[in-house]
This record gives structure tokens, sequence and C-alpha cells, in this order.
């Protein structure tokens, strides 16, 4: 995949459409692990890629690429979000979320929307996306024994709802 | 479910949502049409009308790809999407050198080709030589006390000091270093007023140096980061930079209210700018999001004309360095404050990579291999600086397919005398968040 940054960087659109789309299923998981609506993740990754093609060249480590890129991704949903939270003070209704209802994904969509909200995008990062600790803390910008605490009682909640 | 159960549902593969992949996919086909837009080049007339079917076309996949239900802003539609000169040039199978670096970045900033005679800027005043170095160069580019006096001393760095003011925006051209591979130019506007969040450009840029528009340049505004010791931004404060804030984390506008652009020039033709005479014009100063321009403030054109004073000596290291099993042999290198020029004996080989389609199938590309790359440098002092690179080139001469160069500006000074390594890219790197000299090839030169 180094390979592929590099080229990504270098401006190489193929190499940067390739790179990008050999990460989709972590970036729809972990979008999804933050919002609900399908409308809205599609575009936050579709965000998610144009910011990435516009800053490949910040990116000075090749081996750091997914740590960015999910940071940018969740700093996306975060917008998304928020947006949602101002626009329901002022003027529109939001939209109630719809779930997407395909039958291939149900099974994951329970798995997922059983953890605790509060725990679901670090266990989502830590073991779906296989990112270690550190990598977490600094995707989500908080310290790293913040991530390990909240690790250790996502996996108790499973524990006790699964026991 | 049991919990180990719930981790393999996790972990198993999803259909990605027709939606989600219809967006991706659109974000690609934008970012082709902008790109393919910047790799071209040639006379107005054709640039003109290139012009008007990327604005089409880039606002309508904008438009698509942005969800517009909760009130989410449109960009418009990118106006240029090209540049002057050569532009991106891309690996034509035959060995050419291929721009590395920021390249996306200068395609989609700015782009546009003024071949009308440049009409002077009335009010274009020499101003008394008062020598005060921009943000940029001392914060962005790291530049200490005694380096500025050595530049001044050497004639690397020049003071031009062209002002222009139109309707009340004045842009002075303050100052450029310049090298034989390249050329860092600093603007400075005054009294433009940012909005809050926003994010400044110019429209268009035009450059020629002693006539040749065939010129390969980026350009933007500076925005007050640098890169940290882990090759990631950290504000040149030392700030801590805030990710989560609703506020952008680009500081564009100084204390006084002003704003610095900075060019970097690179030529193919070594020594092609020292000296040179250098006409710019900077069209329609506006904000811009994304990649999309987002509209015109102030509708002016500021010109400028003056000469790129530079030095044209760099060390210059005779070498026979094998890069571990990697097959390169490190020739030559060239290092001055601003740039680095190295060359392998690395005869051009082909390899086939494999990978998947956008549906998922495998498939088989052939690419050109290429050697461990240059990534900086370690000093005598045991500083290690590996995260020197800010754009250039590599490749291969069309007449050589043995030796393989690479030539980049650096995005720091250099102090070169007190260079003692230069500092190869190993495959799989330790992972640490700070790269250690064991991650490299080092190989000595002074």
């Amino acid at each position: 995949m180094d390979k592929l940054v590099r080229k990504a960087k270098q401006g190489n659109p193929d190499a940067f459409t390739e790179l990008m789309q050999s990460q989709m299923q972590n970036m729809y998981k972990t979008a999804r692990s933050i919002l609900y609506n399908d409308e809205d993740i599609a575009d936050a990754i579709s965000e998610t890629i144009l910011t990435c093609w516009e800053k490949m060249w910040q990116l000075k480590e090749e081996s750091f690429f997914r740590t960015w890129m999910t940071r940018i991704l969740i700093n996306k949903c975060n917008d998304i979000l928020r947006k949602q939270k101002n626009l329901s003070l002022v003027e529109e209704i939001p939209d109630i979320p719809s779930y997407d209802v395909k039958f291939a994904n149900a099974e994951w969509k329970e798995a997922l929307d059983s953890l605790n909200e509060k725990y679901r995008l670090v266990l989502v990062l830590y073991y779906v996306e296989g990112f270690k600790t550190g990598e977490i803390s600094r995707i989500l910008s908080m310290p790293e024994s913040t991530v390990r605490s909240r690790l250790a009682r996502g996996r108790q909640q499973l524990a006790k709802e699964f026991a | 479910m049991d919990r180990k159960d719930l981790i393999k549902a996790l972990q198993m593969d999803v259909e990605i949502p027709e939606v989600v992949q219809d967006k991706a996919a659109k974000a690609f086909d934008t970012i082709r049409v902008m790109n393919s837009e910047g790799r071209r080049s040639g006379a107005v007339e054709s640039c003109e009308s290139q012009k008007d079917e990327t604005e089409d076309g880039g606002k309508n996949m904008r438009d698509d790809i942005r969800s517009t239900k909760k009130g989410m802003k449109n960009g418009k539609g990118i106006k240029n999407g090209k540049r002057n000169g050569k532009g991106n040039e891309k690996w034509n199978g035959k060995g050419k050198r291929k721009k590395a670096g920021r390249a996306g970045q200068s395609v989609k900033r700015a782009a546009g080709i003024f071949l009308a005679a440049a009409v002077a800027c009335a009010g274009i005043t020499a101003t008394a030589a008062y020598f005060r170095w921009s943000r940029s160069m001392e914060e962005g580019m790291q530049i200490t006390e005694e380096q500025k006096v050595q530049l001044k001393e050497e004639h690397a760095v020049a003071f031009a000091m062209q002002e222009c003011t139109r309707q009340g925006v004045t842009i002075t051209a303050e100052q450029s270093i310049t090298d034989n591979y390249f050329a860092h130019i600093v603007f400075r506007v005054d009294g433009y007023t940012l909005a809050d969040g926003a994010e400044p450009a110019f429209e268009s840029i035009y450059v020629n140096v002693e006539g040749v528009e065939d010129l390969n340049w980026t350009a933007s505004f500076y925005n007050g980061l640098i890169v940290g010791p882990d090759g990631r931004a950290v504000y040149a404060d030392s700030s801590p930079i805030d990710y989560d804030s609703d506020e952008s984390i680009e500081r564009f506008v100084m204390e006084d209210g002003s704003m610095e652009y900075m060019i970097t020039l690179s030529g193919f033709t070594k020594g092609c700018f020292i000296d040179k005479p250098i006409h710019v014009e900077l069209k329609n100063l506006g904000t811009v999001a994304k990649a999309a321009y987002l509209g015109t403030d102030v509708e002016d054109t500021w010109s400028f004309d003056w000469n790129l004073q530079g030095k044209d000596s760099m060390e210059v290291y005779e070498l026979q360095a094998p890069l571990g099993d990697s097959g390169a042999v490190v020739t030559k290198a060239e290092l001055s404050p601003v740039s680095m020029h190295v060359e392998y004996d690395f005869p051009l080989t082909w390899v086939t990579e494999e990978g998947v389609d956008e549906n998922g199938s495998p498939i088989e590309a052939q690419m050109v291999a290429e050697p461990p790359m240059l990534r900086g440098v370690k000093m005598k002092d045991g500083t290690l600086y590996p995260y020197l690179m800010n754009g250039g080139s590599m490749g291969y001469d069309e007449e050589d397919t043995d030796t393989y160069m690479v030539t980049f500006a650096t995005d720091r000074i250099i102090d070169v005398d007190q260079v003692e390594s230069l500092l190869f890219a190993r495959p799989n790197p330790n992972g640490g968040s700070i790269p250690a000299e064991s991650d490299f090839y080092v190989v000595p030169v002074g």
C-alpha cells in the first residue's frame, strides 16, 4: 500500500482511486459507527475522498496513511452531526435516520448497534480496523490512557451483556 | 451471540450501499477531470474553452456529490483546473520524468493562461530597500537568524519589494530565494478582509521567466502550519492543533491583518531562474473550499516584474553508495539550502503489481520500479530531518534510462555544510511515530 500512497502523493489519480477503493470497507464501517443514515455516510466518504486528494501532499510518511485518512473521515462525520444539531434548532426537522434494510448487512448492523454508543467508535477502530491504541489516540486526539480505558469499559460491557 | 461471535460479526465484510458507491464514484470522476484539465497546456483560446467545460462539468459533479437536503453549502464548480506551462506530467512509459510532491494541490488551486500582453499595474512602485523577512519564509521554512545572514551574503535571497495596489488591496512581491532548480517567491497581501473560516485563493495566476511560460509551479496562501517531527502538521508557534474545533485550523491572517502567498517554481533546466527577469500576474482574489473556487471578492489583476536574484552554486558530491539490496546505487548528490538533487544508477525496470479494480476484481498493472526514495538528511550534530521533500520531480531523462533522478525543494532551509548524510527510505520502516535512523539507508556525504 505504501507504493500506492506514494504514487497518489505524486498526483496519480488512478493510484489514488485504487488506494481509496481498497479502504472503502474501512471507511464505511467507521462512518457507520458514527452516522446512521447511508446518505450522510455517503457525503462523509465522498468529502473524505476529495479532501485526501487535496491534502495528500501533507502526508509525509506513507505508513501513516490509514491513520490520517481515518482522522479526516471522523472529522467529516462529526461535521455532519454538528450541522444536523444546528439545523434542528433553526429551520428543518431532520429526517428520521433511515436504516439500510438489506439483509446482507443485517447481522453486521445488529452487532454494531449492540455496542454502547460511547465506546462504539473506539471498539470499531480497535477490533475492526485493527488500529493500535497509540494510533487511535492520534486519530481521536485523546490521550492513549483514555483510549485504553474506553476499550476496557467497552469490553466489560460486552462481557456483561453476553455473559 | 457471545463476545467472540460479536467481534467476528463486526469484522466481516459488508455490502457497501449503492448511494455510498455512487457518491464515491462521482468524487473519483471529479478528481480525474480536475487532474486531466491540469495536465493540458496550450493557447489561450483552448484554455478558455476548457475552462468552461471544466466549470460546468465540475459544478454538476460537485452538486451531485454534496448532499443538499441537510442544508450543506454547495461548492461552485472548479473554474480552472490548469496551469500554464507543462502542468502535471504523467509517466508515459518511456522514462519521462514526472512531477512529484504537491502536484495535486497546484492543479486545483489556480490555473489559467494569460497570453495577452501583460498590462503593467498602475501604481507599481519599488519601495525603499527595507528588508523584512516574510512569515512564510521565516516560520514556514524554519529559517534561523544565522541562515538569514548567510543567505543574504551569498545573494541567494532577494528582496523584490514590488508593490501593486488595486481596489484598495495592496500586494507586494516581498522576497525570493532562488537556486539552480527552484525559486520560492513570497507575496504579501494587505487590505483584504478574509471571512472567518474561509480559505483565500487567487482564481488564476500567470508566470513567465525570461518570456518562458513552460514552467511548473505550486502556489498557496501560508496557513501557519509546518511539519512536525513525526511528519504531521503542527503550528509554527508550537501551539496544539484542535482538530475537533468548529473553526478552521488554518491560520491565514496575521496579527497585522495581512496574508502571504507563496509560489514555488521548478524548472527542468539547471540554472533556468537565476538572475532572470520574471513576470507574475495574480488574478481575482477570492476564496476556495476544498477543490472548488467559491467566488471572487476583488476582481482585478496585480502584475509584477523584477529579476530573480539567486545563487547558482551547490555542494556536489560524487558517490558510489549502494542502497542495501534494492539494486540502486546513489552516484551523485547536489545540495543547496532550498533543494536537493540526487542521481542513482538504477536501470529502468518494469514490475507487475496486483490490485483490484472498482468492482473488486483482481487486476495486474505494469509499473516502473522505483529506487528507495530520498527523504531527508542527517546533520553533523545528529539531528534527523526525515520529512524534507516539498514537491519536485523524479524519473529518467528521455536520453538515459539507466540514471534515475530526483529533484525536490526542501520544506525548510538547510545548512548544507552541516549535512553529514542523506536518508533514503527503507521498505517496511519500524512504524514509530518519529522515524529513527534505522528506518533509512544512510549515505554519508560530509
